[in-house]
């Protein structure tokens, strides 16, 4: 039995067992791993990687996009591809180092950084030079990159 | 899976395009993603044409997708309708628009004085291809679309 914290008696500090919502999938305690695709992910990692394995996985998704798609123009598929969609499953964590890839070399990541950082920082800008210029300098505003 | 960064351009190429081995081409620029097939196909190379509705690209109209009777509208603007003639027509400029079976278009080229084409390939070169399906492939896709437009005179340039 899952214990929940009851958000009803938050304020008086106490628990209470609440049966699981019925949507959820039924997970077998003894599983050791979630399967994800053709990978293991150990259940009792913590969900929040090191920046080190951010930065890695950052680096070997780039490179597995680019070689996928780099024939496209077409923005949809280049952003849809799952690696792609991968490093913005990263989260905010992976920001910086788009920044650190744009600096070095301007590339398609506008679509993955409005969808992490909740905003178009590149808005209005009709190319992408201008675009990865805009984003770098929002980056160094708010002190994501140096 | 091959990491193209490491992949000499030609070898590359004939990998992902490879009717060009038939066909025959020549790379004619470095790769780049200042520009794309599309802003290539009416000879812009500061701007990746393509509709999205996101900041760092170009479009000429509204539209936040790519949808075939939009592409021809953009051309349309520029001067070009459909044409049923594939054979180089002597004082008309082409543009192809390459589609999936689906209908989405994916690709564009140019055709040259010389009756080649020319098609900037994505995020890498520019090549020059002696045959309009020459590119086709799964990316592009296999159905070419031609469009036309009688031949624009070139700018004179000032000598003052």
């Amino acid at each position: 039995m899952t214990i929940l914290l009851d958000r009803g008696s938050k304020a008086s500090g106490t628990t209470r067992e609440l049966d699981p919502p019925p949507d959820l999938p039924n997970v077998d305690a003894a599983q050791q791993y979630y399967i994800y695709g053709s990978e293991r992910i150990d259940r009792s990692a913590p969900l929040r990687m090191s920046d080190a394995e951010v930065r890695r996985l950052f680096h070997e998704l780039a490179a597995e996009w680019r070689t996928r798609t780099g024939l496209d123009s077409n923005i949809q598929r280049k952003v849809l591809d799952r690696a792609y969609q991968r490093i913005i499953g990263l989260g905010p964590q992976v920001v910086p180092y788009i920044l650190d890839d744009l600096a070095r070399s301007p590339d398609h990541w506008f679509w993955a950084l409005t969808a992490l950082v909740g905003q178009d920082m590149a808005a209005g800008q009709v190319s992408v030079r201008s675009a990865a210029e805009a984003w770098l300098s929002w980056g160094r505003d708010v002190g994501v990159i140096e | 899976m091959t990491d193209w960064a490491h992949v000499d351009p030609r070898a590359r190429l004939l990998t992902q395009l490879p009717r060009l081995a038939d066909k025959g081409f020549e790379i004619t620029s470095q790769a780049t993603r200042d520009y794309n097939c599309v802003a290539w196909s009416v000879e812009e190379t500061t701007q990746f044409w393509w509709p999205v509705d996101v900041g760092g690209y170009f479009w000429p109209t509204d539209a936040t997708e790519p949808l075939l009777p939009d592409f021809e509208q953009v051309y349309a603007d520029l001067g070009y309708g459909r044409c049923v003639h594939l054979n180089h027509e002597c004082g008309a400029d082409q543009v192809a628009i390459y589609l999936t079976s689906s209908g989405t278009p994916t690709h564009a080229s140019r055709r040259l004085e010389n009756g080649n084409w020319t098609s900037k390939l994505g995020d890498f070169e520019d090549i020059e291809h002696n045959d309009v399906n020459g590119v086709c492939c799964d990316t592009y896709g296999e159905t070419v679309i031609i469009l036309c437009r009688p031949s624009q005179p070139q700018l004179a340039v000032s000598s003052e």
